[in-house]
C-alpha cells in the first residue's frame, strides 16, 4: 500500500503558505522528506522554506515529478484540494486537516477509490518512517529507526507511545496515524497488511478508540492473515453512550463500539491487549 | 447535533415531504375545538419519549391544557421540555420505517427500510425480520426505489410517491449535511398519503460553518470538554483526544471516578484553558485535577503558562497534579515550580497523589 513511499518520492504540500503548512514543511524537510513543491491558489511565484509555490497541482506537476501530497488546507476548502490531488494523479494523499464535513469526505473517498489513490486521514498526524521520511506532523524526535510498526487513531498518544519505545531502545519501522474522524482513508486493516508484508517489521502495535468497527475488522484480519505478534490498547473505557469525546469518530453508539467489546475481539484474534499505555509498552518490550 | 422533532419536520417540509398538521406550544393554553383530538409531544432530543410519558393524546380542551401544563418545564430523559408539538391525530393504514444514515464501514450513505414501523429498528429487525439495507452512491435511482417498494409490498399506485419520498429524504440529507434522517413511523393513510409521523435528524457539526444554525433551539456543543460524571472526584485534562481518554482510563483503573474529558488541543490558548478550568471548578465533588501533557509540536512551557493563567483567576482551584513530558518540559517545570507547583514524574504518580488528596478530604 505504501509502495510510493519507497521510490524516492517527490512530495507536494497543499496549503503550504498557511501557518501550519509552512511550519511543518520546515519540519518535514529536516526529517529528510523531498518536498519539491507547494500549492496555494493565487500564491504562485512565492517560496516557502525554499520550496517553490504553485497555484495548482497541474502547474506543480508540470515542473516536478510528484507522487505524494500532504494536505494542510483548512476544512472549508479541503474537499476541493483533495479532489484536485486525486484528479491530478497523486497516488498517496496524507490529509492533516481537522473538521472536514463528512459529506465532503463521502465524495472524496468515492473518487479516491475510483482513481486508486491512497488516502491517509483526514484529521490525522500522518506517517513517520524514522530516519527516512516524514509526511505530516508527527514530531521527528519521538522516533528512532527500528522494527516496531505502530498504527493509531490518535495523535499525541501515538507520539507518547513512540517516545516511550525509543527511550527503551525499541526503534520503529512505521508510525502511522489513520485519523480520528468517522470517515477516513486507510484503515487498521490496510496498515496490518503492509506491516505483515514488510520483512523489516517484527512487532505490531495497534492503538484504537471507541466508536466504529475498525478494530473488529482488524481483529478478523489478524486472525486470518497476520503471523507477527500484535499488541493493542483501546482507549475510552470511561466513555458514556452517545457522547462524543474529542474526535468526531470517538462516539459510542452500539455496545460493539465500546473499548471492552473491541478489546475482547482483539484478544480472541490472539492479540496481546493492555489497559494502559505503560502496560502496552511493557508488553511489547518484554516479548521476544 | 440532534434536532428536535419539530425542527426536523420543518426541514422535511422544506424539501417537499408531508408531516401531520401541527403547532408549537411554549405556554400553557386551552386547545381550540377544531384541533382535537391532538397528539401532544414533548420536544426533547432523546429516544423513548413515548414510554417516558412525553407523548399524549388529548381528546378534549380540558385534557389538552392539562397535558400541556404537566409536560412544559419538566425534565424528560435528561432534558428540560421547553416546547411541545401538538399535531392532528393521523390514522394510519400501515406504519413503515424509512431512514438514510451514514454508514462508517461502508463509507457511504445507506437507505434502511422496514415493513414494520413504529418501534426501534433494531427491535423490528429482531422480531419481524431483517431490514432492507441499500447503499446510496449518489441520487437514488428508480431501480433502487422499486426494490424498496417490493420489499415493503406497496401497491403499484404508491410506487411513484415512494420514489419521490426517498429522493426528498436523500436531498434533505445531502443538502443539510445530515448523518441521519429517520422517519419512524412513515404512515400510509387510507387515502394514499405518506406522512412523516415522527422524525429524527442528526446534523454534522463539522458542516455548521455553511448552514444557518441560529434557527435551531440548541447549538452544537464542543466535544473538547465533556462532563462524564457530575459526582466525579478527579478532573483531568490532556493535549489530544486519545491522550485525554487514556488519562481517564488510568484514573478509573486506579479506582476513582473521572469527572470529565478535556482535550486542550495545542494547549496554549489561555482563554480556552480558563474556560475549561471554570467548568471543572463548577463540578462540586472535584478535589484534584490531573494534568497530562506530552509536548510534541506543543511546547510544555506554553502549556504551563496557560495553566498558570487559568489557575490565577482569583478562584479556588482544586489541587493540581501535573506531568509534563516532551518538548520544553524542563522550561515548563521551572515555570510551575516558581509558582509553587511541583511536578510529578509520571501519570501514575499524579493519579496516586490525587487519590490520596480525595481520600484525605472524606
Amino acid at each position: 500500500m505504501f509502495d510510493s513511499l519507497f521510490e524516492r518520492p517527490g512530495v507536494l504540500v497543499q496549503g503550504i503558505t498557511g501557518k501550519h503548512g509552512s511550519f511543518h514543511t520546515q519540519q518535514m524537510l529536516e526529517a529528510g522528506t523531498r518536498i519539491l513543491a507547494g500549492v496555494t491558489p493565487g500564491k504562485s511565484g512565492m517560496h516557502v522554506k525554499g520550496v517553490p509555490v504553485y497555484s495548482s497541482i497541474d502547474d506543480a506537476r508540470a515542473a516536478h515529478d510528484i507522487t505524494i501530497s500532504v494536505v494542510f488546507v483548512p476544512a472549508p476548502f479541503a474537499k476541493t484540494a483533495l479532489l484536485e490531488a486525486i484528479d491530478g494523479g497523486i497516488k498517496l494523499i496524507v490529509c492533516i486537516t481537522e473538521g472536514i464535513p463528512v459529506h465532503d469526505m463521502l465524495e472524496v473517498a468515492r473518487r479516491a477509490k475510483v482513481a486508486e489513490a491512497i488516502l491517509v486521514g483526514p484529521n490525522c498526524p500522518g506517517i513517520l518512517i524514522p530516519g527516512y521520511i516524514k509526511l505530516g506532523i508527527i514530531p521527528t524526535a519521538v522516533g528512532t529507526p527500528g522494527s516496531v510498526a505502530l498504527v493509531s487513531r490518535s495523535g499525541t498518544l501515538t507520539y507518547e507511545a513512540a517516545a516511550a519505545l525509543s527511550a527503551a531502545g525499541a526503534g520503529q519501522r512505521y508510525i502511522v496515524g489513520i485519523g480520528g474522524d468517522r470517515l477516513h482513508g486507510i484503515s487498521f486493516r490496510d496498515c496490518l497488511e503492509t506491516f505483515e508484508a514488510d520483512t523489516r517489521v517484527k512487532k505490531i502495535i495497534l492503538i484504537g478508540e471507541i466508536g466504529g468497527a475498525d478494530e473488529q475488522q482488524a481483529a478478523t484480519y489478524i486472525k486470518r492473515h497476520v503471523e507477527k505478534p500484535v499488541f493493542a490498547y483501546i482507549v475510552g473505557q470511561t466513555a458514556k453512550s452517545d457522547t462524543q469525546l474529542g474526535h468526531a469518530g470517538a462516539i459510542l453508539g452500539q455496545e460493539s463500539e465500546s473499548a471492552a467489546a473491541k478489546t475482547t475481539a482483539l484478544e480472541a484474534a490472539g492479540v496481546v491487549t493492555a489497559s494502559s499505555l505503560p502496560a502496552l509498552i511493557a508488553a511489547v518490550l518484554s516479548a521476544n | 447535533m440532534k434536532l428536535l422533532e419539530y425542527e426536523a419536520k420543518r426541514l422535511l417540509r422544506d424539501y417537499g415531504l408531508t408531516t401531520p398538521a401541527g403547532r408549537l406550544i411554549r405556554h400553557v393554553e386551552a386547545g381550540g375545538s377544531n384541533g382535537l383530538p391532538a397528539v401532544i409531544k414533548a420536544q426533547v432530543p432523546a429516544s423513548g419519549r413515548g414510554k417516558a410519558g412525553g407523548v399524549k393524546v388529548a381528546t378534549s380542551r380540558t385534557e389538552y391544557s392539562e397535558i400541556c401544563e404537566a409536560m412544559l418545564g419538566t425534565t424528560l430523559l435528561g432534558h428540560v421540555t421547553n416546547t411541545l408539538l401538538a399535531e392532528e391525530l393521523v390514522i394510519p393504514a400501515r406504519e413503515l420505517y424509512l431512514a438514510i444514515v451514514l454508514d462508517r464501514a461502508e463509507q457511504a450513505l445507506v437507505l434502511l427500510a422496514h415493513h414494520s414501523g413504529g418501534v426501534e429498528i433494531e427491535q423490528a429487525a429482531a422480531v419481524r425480520g431483517p431490514a432492507l439495507k441499500l447503499a446510496l452512491h449518489g441520487r437514488p435511482s428508480r431501480q433502487l426505489s422499486r426494490k424498496v417498494a417490493e420489499y415493503l409490498a406497496l401497491p403499484a399506485q404508491l410506487h411513484e410517491l415512494l420514489q419521490e419520498t426517498i429522493t426528498n429524504l436523500w436531498t434533505v440529507c445531502t443538502k443539510e449535511d445530515a448523518t441521519l434522517v429517520e422517519i419512524n413511523p412513515l404512515m400510509l393513510t387510507a387515502d394514499g398519503q405518506m406522512i412523516c409521523a415522527d422524525a429524527k435528524i442528526e446534523l454534522d457539526d463539522a458542516a455548521a460553518f455553511r448552514h444557518n444554525m441560529s434557527k435551531f433551539e440548541h447549538q452544537p456543543v464542543s466535544a473538547q470538554f465533556v462532563v462524564l460524571s457530575p459526582e466525579g472526584t478527579i478532573a483531568s485534562l490532556a493535549n489530544g483526544a486519545g491522550l485525554a481518554m487514556a488519562t481517564n482510563d488510568a484514573i478509573a483503573a486506579a479506582g476513582a471516578e473521572p469527572a470529565n474529558f478535556f482535550d486542550v488541543g495545542g494547549g496554549t490558548n489561555a482563554a480556552e484553558m480558563t474556560h475549561g478550568f471554570d467548568r471543572i471548578r463548577a463540578l462540586p465533588n472535584v478535589r484534584a485535577i490531573v494534568v497530562n501533557i506530552f509536548g510534541g509540536i506543543t511546547r510544555c512551557d506554553e502549556v504551563a503558562e496557560a495553566i498558570l493563567a487559568a489557575r490565577a483567576a482569583d478562584k479556588a482551584t482544586p489541587a493540581l497534579y501535573i506531568r509534563l513530558a516532551g518538548t520544553n518540559a524542563a522550561e515548563g517545570a521551572a515555570m510551575l515550580r516558581a509558582a509553587g507547583i511541583e511536578l510529578r514524574s509520571s501519570l501514575g504518580m499524579c493519579i496516586q497523589q490525587a487519590l490520596a488528596e480525595v481520600r484525605s478530604g472524606v
